[in-house]
């Protein structure tokens, strides 16, 4: 059986709403008294979806969706609203309800709403259902000289790296840091060959040059090569530019107080920082990043 | 499609005061640091004599806003100024830790710390 679980603190309204659903013999429908009751509902016995009314007493409809998207994620919510409403159910669909039924076309589309809700919650929970099944992802992209791409990449990878258990919030964050670095480098000073210096002496000349290179060649038809490799166990992640490559060995010490209120070599050591393992090819153009898997994962 | 806006920026005193917004929802670097550049501009052209970077909606960053950071911080400098950093994540606190900007900065737990840090002669 569906479990629906509806709200509303009329019982009028909560009879209304049961007789429509129970026209489907399908669905199982239980009542909540409001917002309070729905959520001790919620976590006694999970429903597969939640029909609340908008306006209630203490917690109105809003305010529940809002906290059902956040607990209760993989639960979609649907708003009925009253004549008037339509700004507040805009506002609901922000915060995350799946949809919106207007109070006076309960009788013609309350359940079709239901059924293509539940329709599209099964998927996606399937989907997340799959992806916690994964035990490995090999990906690889060929990037060209877009600075927006960076950090569609790390989303990405980011998302990948948590799907598979492999790190926690905080580890994905260093992660991305350390992508970021990496990406930018091979970005900026592999293909494009651009001084760290400029960038640090004078921004804009740096933006500029950074522009026109981009549509010149050789620079322009270069691309970033990135090979990931992630598994619950760890990943590796390989980032290879097509520029001359660069001795890592020369970048400046930045723990020297010489070098402290400059920033060139900074990147190379968050990465080195951030990341299990680090080795650079002998060329400096292709540099690969390990990360293991935290042990707060585990 | 512009880029929404990261970081709001008040005077309190003599000192900018910049607050991130939390609209960095992924690494986004790059944008971030053109717009604290502005930032940069703004300074320049006032009086003000210290700064404060408040990071408590941005829990990571990279080495574009610490090149902006340090931009910043330089001008700070030249007016004989100070700048504080408040609001770090574990991850904010790690990076400045690792670069060694935290022997420069004096790191705050509080925008309330920091403006108290900046003032101090």
């Amino acid at each position: 059986m569906t479990r629906v679980l509806v709200v509303d603190d009329s019982p009028v309204d909560l009879q209304l709403v049961g007789k429509f659903l129970r026209e489907d013999s399908t669905l199982e429908v239980e009542n909540a008294v409001d917002g309070a009751d729905a959520l001790v509902k919620m976590e006694q016995t999970l429903p597969d979806v939640v029909v609340t009314d908008l306006v209630m007493p203490e917690m109105d409809g809003l305010a529940l969706t809002g906290v059902i998207t956040e607990k209760f994620p993989l639960v979609p919510v649907i708003l009925i609203t009253a004549r008037g409403n339509e700004e507040i159910a805009v506002q609901a669909l922000h915060r995350g309800a799946a949809s919106y039924v207007p109070k006076r076309r309960l009788a013609d589309k309350l359940l079709d709403t239901v059924r293509e809700v539940l329709r599209l919650s099964y998927r996606k929970r399937h989907q997340t259902q799959l992806m916690g099944c994964m035990t490995q992802h090999d990906c690889g992209f060929a990037l060209d000289n877009d600075p927006g791409l960076i950090g569609a990449l790390i989303a990405h990878l980011q998302d990948e790296a948590a799907q598979l258990g492999l790190c926690d919030v905080v580890e994905g964050t260093r992660l991305g840091v350390a992508l970021e670095e990496a990406l930018k480098n091979a970005l900026y000073h592999g293909n494009l060959e651009i001084d760290q210096q400029l960038r640090e002496q004078d921004k804009q000349a740096f933006d500029a040059l950074v522009r026109e290179r981009r549509e010149q060649a050789p620079y322009r038809d270069r691309r970033i090569h990135v090979v990931a490799k992630l598994s619950p166990h760890g990943s590796t992640f390989e980032i290879r530019d097509e520029g001359p490559g660069f001795d890592v060995s020369i970048l400046p010490d930045p723990a020297d107080p010489a070098s402290l209120e400059g920033t060139s070599g900074r990147g190379v050591l968050l990465i080195r920082t951030l990341m299990d393992d680090v080795v650079y090819n002998e060329a400096g153009n292709a540099v690969t990043l390990v990360k293991r898997r935290c042990s707060r994962t585990i | 499609m512009s880029m929404p806006k990261m970081f709001d920026a008040r005077i309190e005193g003599d000192t900018l005061v910049v607050e991130s917004l939390g609209n960095a929802g992924s690494l986004v670097g790059e944008e971030m640091a053109y717009e604290l550049t502005g930032l940069l501009d703004q300074f320049e052209k006032s009086d003000l004599h210290g700064a404060v970077i408040d990071l408590r909606n941005s829990p990571y960053f990279g080495t574009s806003m610490l090149q902006v950071m340090t931009a910043l911080w330089k001008r700070v400098r030249a007016r004989g100024g100070t700048m504080a950093v408040c609001g770090l994540s574990d991850t904010g606190l790690e990076i400045l830790q690792v670069t060694r900007f935290d022997t420069l900065w004096p790191i705050c737990s509080s925008q309330e710390e920091a403006l108290k840090a900046v003032a101090e002669p």
